[in-house]
């Protein structure tokens, strides 16, 4: 439950910054998330213990990185593009 | 770990969060971003084009004082040679020195010092050389008068004039007396200073004789107003120079009101029936002024002042028109779809607030207004596409000639983004095949890496353990099989459901080695010793830090010394016949010891 707040707490922080800036940006939004939820899962990941929520939260960043590809390869076409 | 925090808390925290965000984000922001801050210089574009302020110190005083020592001299020599631009730009100059100086005085905290009195004086001087420039372009205007009411035959005129001019010579003469005082003063901290006063001695000198032309021309003009028509009437007179301009001349107007009735009559300054400035006479009646020529139309004009109901005679002035070039340089902003386009109005000089109209196809499409120095800017919103556009300057307000620029071409062409990119229209199978090769080894890295993190933890392998590494993971989770096999032969070794830990550490022997077998029977004792400690995970722990835990224990001293035995069998690798009796003996008392009935 803490890592929820925790990362609650990231993101808040992003927010204000973006919004305080005027610029709010969807996928630096989540490039941070993901960075986030990465310290925060190896923080809790002993690597003796298999639980079931580390599980999900595994499959959660594994997904992410999928997504961060796709915004990796969108820029790079968009710089290729110009 | 404990939750402190409720969840009641974090959820209001969360809304005054977003209320506080929402309130950001109605207000400017407060943090510049690089695309929303608008760089008015460069410096802003790139602070590290940002110099340090300089410290001030003692040593930046004198360079300051020898400036505004030196600058008066050019100032009014410009002045005597009838140079009002250099004169202003030498009095501007003159005005940035005092007020650097009067920062480095404040800064140094030099209040109430020689140098304190040396910058007030300069501030003195600076008011004084601005009434001198102001007094002569008067006296400029007045010699230009007396010339052209003597030329027409009009000796009222030529009258009142000279009155004015004696006016003015006395005036001056009372700026000259004033700054000789001023000058000597500072001549004095000067010369103290060491500094050079040469040239600030050669503008005493050149203040000196502006005075003295003025009273050749006008020393010998009448002392009291010239009245006008007959006697008691109130009579009004204005007079104008030049009374021919073109845009941006400055027209200087003088008159006087008489009988004068009190000090700060108020006088208007009408323009063909319309006001063009409300001024006030001084306490002799007089009244001088000046305006520029920006948005009056070509072509004769009237000029009557009116004081209390009494009005001046009408005074010409002709404007005439002068061309007027205007330029356009135009770019595509494909971010907001727009043309930016810039340029200027000049005529003589920069035309002012004039109304610049971006024309495309003979059509409007934006209007813009030039700023002070003649430029406009502007972002006109087009379509994508090829463009056509022209400035054009064409306004009857101002005594100024229409004109247009040179067409400026641009050609706003639509973004390339990755969907247009996979559109039939631009389809390019090479960033197809970059974005899939991307994607796919982003996805083969997010397997691996669930698979990684989610796959069972493996077992210490034999090896590891033999340095002193006797960790094993098989008590959460997955158990190993060789655990299950210790526990399988443990059971297989008891003797009326109890244990018989020899008879494990002898049938492990034979079959595996001395060394497997010392590390199954500390396995068993370790876990009962972890059971009675309530020691969570123990296969986690070394021998030693087991041994270490169980100190407190009654059986912690007989533990540690079957972990030294067992260490010299595992780590030290003996196996003689003395240190297999020593382990056994070292087994025996520490198993009665912990398992107590069960073995």
């Amino acid at each position: 439950m803490a890592a929820v707040y925790v990362l609650t707490i990231w993101l808040i922080i992003v927010s204000l910054f973006m919004l305080l800036a005027r610029s709010f940006d969807l996928e630096i939004f989540f490039v941070l998330w993901l960075i986030g939820i990465l310290v925060i899962a190896e923080l809790l990941d002993s690597g003796q213990v298999r639980t079931t929520s580390m599980k999900y939260v595994h499959f959660i960043i594994a997904v992410g990185i999928v997504v961060f590809g796709a915004i990796v390869a969108q820029k790079i076409l968009e710089i290729l593009a110009r | 770990m404990k939750n402190t925090i409720p969840v009641w808390a974090v959820i209001i925290a969360g809304l005054l969060a977003l209320a506080g965000l929402l309130y950001f984000s109605l207000v400017s922001p407060l943090l510049y971003s690089p695309e929303n801050a608008k760089a008015e210089t460069r410096f802003q574009l790139n602070t590290d084009a940002l110099t340090p302020a300089p410290i001030n110190s003692t040593t930046d005083v004198y360079p300051l004082m020898q400036d505004l020592l030196d600058q008066p001299g050019s100032i009014t020599l410009n002045i005597r040679l009838r140079d009002p631009a250099s004169a202003q730009a030498d009095l501007a100059a003159y005005l940035k020195t005092y007020k650097n100086l009067d920062n480095v005085v404040l800064n140094l905290d030099m209040t109430d010092s020689e140098i304190e009195n040396f910058t007030k004086s300069a501030d003195l001087q600076d008011e004084l050389f601005s009434q001198l420039l102001n007094e002569t372009g008067t006296l400029d205007s007045l010699k230009n008068l007396e010339v052209r009411y003597r030329d027409s035959n009009d000796p009222d005129m030529v009258v009142s004039v000279q009155y004015q001019g004696a006016a003015l010579q006395k005036r001056m003469s009372d700026l000259y007396a004033k700054y000789k005082a001023e000058h000597g003063a500072n001549l004095a901290i000067g010369q103290k200073y060491g500094l050079l006063t040469a040239k600030y001695n050669q503008s005493l000198d050149d203040f000196q004789r502006i005075v003295i032309e003025a009273q050749e021309q006008f020393g010998s003009g009448p002392v009291v107003p010239v009245k006008s028509g007959s006697s008691g009437n109130p009579v009004i007179i204005l007079a104008i120079d030049p009374d021919t301009a073109v845009y941006r001349d400055t027209i200087r107007f003088i008159g006087y009101l008489y009988p004068v009735t009190g000090n700060n009559t108020p006088v208007a300054i009408l323009l063909d029936g319309s006001s063009l400035q409300n001024i006030t006479a001084d306490a002799h009646g007089e009244f001088t002024g000046s305006f520029v020529v920006e948005k009056i139309p070509a072509g004769p004009h009237m000029l009557v002042a009116e004081a209390e109901g009494v009005t001046s005679r009408n005074t010409s002035l002709e404007v005439l028109l002068v061309n007027s070039t205007t330029t356009l340089d135009a770019y595509a902003d494909t971010d907001h779809i727009a043309a930016l386009c810039n340029g200027t109005v000049i005529a003589n000089l920069p035309v002012r607030f004039a109304p610049v109209s971006i024309i495309e196809n003979n059509r409007t499409i934006f209007n813009a207004t030039t700023d002070e120095n003649g430029i406009y800017n502007v972002s006109v919103p087009v379509s994508y596409g090829r463009h056509l556009l022209i400035a054009r300057f064409d306004s009857q307000k101002y005594p100024v000639n229409a004109s247009e620029s040179e067409p400026a071409e641009i050609v706003l062409e639509k973004p390339v983004t990755p969907s247009s990119a996979t559109s039939p229209g631009g389809f390019s199978f090479v960033s197809f095949l970059i974005g899939v090769c991307i994607v796919s080894f982003s996805a083969a890295g997010a397997f691996l890496y669930f698979r990684k993190k989610t796959a069972p933890v493996p077992e210490e392998p034999e090896e590891k353990s033999s340095r002193g590494q006797d960790t094993v993971s098989s008590d959460q989770g997955i158990a190993a099989p060789e655990m299950q096999e210790v526990l399988h032969q443990a059971s297989e070794s008891t003797k009326d459901g109890r244990l018989d830990l020899q008879g494990l550490f002898e049938k492990t022997e034979s079959e595996q080695g001395i060394s497997t077998a010392a590390f199954t029977v500390y396995r068993v004792l370790a876990g009962r010793a972890a059971d009675l400690h309530h020691i969570d995970r123990f296969v986690t722990q070394t021998p030693r830090q087991m041994a270490a835990l169980c100190m407190e224990e009654p059986f912690g001293q007989a533990f540690s010394r079957f972990v030294y035995a067992y260490e010299i069998i595992r780590y030290a690798g003996k196996t003689d016949p003395e240190t297999r009796s020593l382990f056994l003996d070292a087994l025996s008392l520490a198993a009665n010891l912990i398992m107590g009935d069960r073995t």
